[in-house]
């Protein structure tokens, strides 16, 4: 009967702590997922995230082989990102501060 | 307004602790493997730089873990971070987030939870009136971050379809009802979108969430090792809690008008044709 109480009043709370969509999302969104994953039991043995840790040694080198430049260009994308993305926080700092000003 | 202003505090103390422990213990981890700044891949032992690489790793995990001279060991992991660059050559950039990190770490100039905070008490010498360097911190990972996404979908997915597209057929991903070459492409294109997302600071803390969601599927279904992520995951976790850092939060209200009016454009071309 306490335990019950205890955990109807731990429910409340948290619902009352939980008030946006977004931290509903980002508490859902991960439990659902796991869940899911427990539940289907689906998995892939001796996978392991990084596409060349996935990829046998021989396969990745070959595959590697057929795109030479690729390192460089995405360099230069991701370089170009970096600069635009600083350039824009930069534009909202200064507005920010005029503003407090 | 001050009970505010503690809470906040509070979160912004609470985050630097997470990061700082994050990275301390991937350096830990990966010097206690053998890697360098990588828990999969050990170097070899005859490899000329084995010891000390492997001992300024956990010495400078060792320092982030507990707080201790945080800015010497934030700048001890640039120097680690540029070396990786003579080690692995461009491909160092599959790691570039540290490098944001301690960048982040260098910048920040207090923190509650730290040896640091015990022994000396250090001084605000960065941050003058006109300049907040702790406003920085933020921005200085979401921009790493983001663009390590963006890295990792142009290298191993838009650039290099084949690469995942062997993945994916090796291990039978390919979502039903898409052909291998659009799941590649799309994946490639989802973390970009995401990367994007983080670099210029729209809608963290809903990104993030959804950020969280594929780190923890791809843990579990991947069956990935935990700490080869953990850096991923303490930002990921940083901005769901952190996310209204003064200049990294964009008004949706601001972009709505913009993707309305691209909408508008696209609607009256397609009629036109």
């Amino acid at each position: 009967m306490q335990i019950s109480g205890m955990l109807k009043k731990t429910a409340q709370s948290l619902k009352q702590r939980v008030r946006y969509p977004v931290q509903r999302i980002s508490i859902y969104l991960p439990v659902v997922t796991v869940s899911s994953f427990f539940v289907t039991d689906s998995s892939v043995q001796n996978a392991y995230g990084h596409v060349s840790h996935v990829l046998t040694t021989q396969q990745y080198a070959t595959i590697k082989m057929s795109y030479p430049d690729i390192e460089i260009l995405a360099t230069i994308g991701t370089g170009l990102m970096v600069v635009i993305a600083i350039f824009v926080h930069g534009i909202r700092y200064k507005k920010r501060s005029k503003i407090k000003c | 307004m001050l009970i505010r202003h503690n809470l906040i505090s509070n979160q912004t103390d609470f985050t630097f602790l997470l990061i700082r422990m994050a990275v301390g213990i991937y350096l830990v981890s990966s010097a206690f493997v053998g890697g360098f700044l990588s828990i999969m891949d050990p170097m070899d032992y005859g490899h000329t730089y084995f010891e000390i690489l492997t001992a300024l790793q956990a010495s400078v995990g060792i320092m982030l873990v507990f707080g201790l001279f945080v800015r010497i060991g934030s700048a001890m992991l640039i120097c680690i971070f540029a070396f990786s660059f003579v080690e692995y050559g461009l491909n160092a950039l599959d790691q570039i987030m540290l490098l944001g990190v301690s960048f982040a770490l260098l910048l920040r100039t207090s923190s509650k939870y730290s040896v640091d905070n015990l022994l000396l008490k250090r001084k605000n010498i960065s941050s003058t009136q006109k300049f907040d360097i702790n406003r920085m911190f933020l921005p200085a990972i979401g921009i790493t971050f983001g663009a390590n996404l963006v890295w990792l979908g142009l290298v191993e997915k838009l650039l290099a379809p084949n690469m995942f597209a062997t993945v994916l057929k090796e291990y039978g991903l390919s979502p039903v009802g898409m052909s291998v070459d659009m799941a590649v492409f799309g994946a490639g294109l989802v973390e970009i979108v995401i990367g994007l997302f983080y670099m210029f600071g729209i809608r963290m803390r809903m990104v993030s969430a959804i950020m969280l969601g594929v780190l923890v599927s791809t843990v579990v279904v991947f069956q990935e090792n935990m700490i080869a992520h953990i850096v991923m995951f303490a930002i990921v976790v940083m901005f769901v809690i952190n996310n209204k850092d003064p200049i990294t939060g964009i008004k949706m209200e601001k972009i709505l008008p913009i993707i309305r009016k691209m909408k508008n454009v696209m609607l009256l071309r397609m009629y036109a044709n």
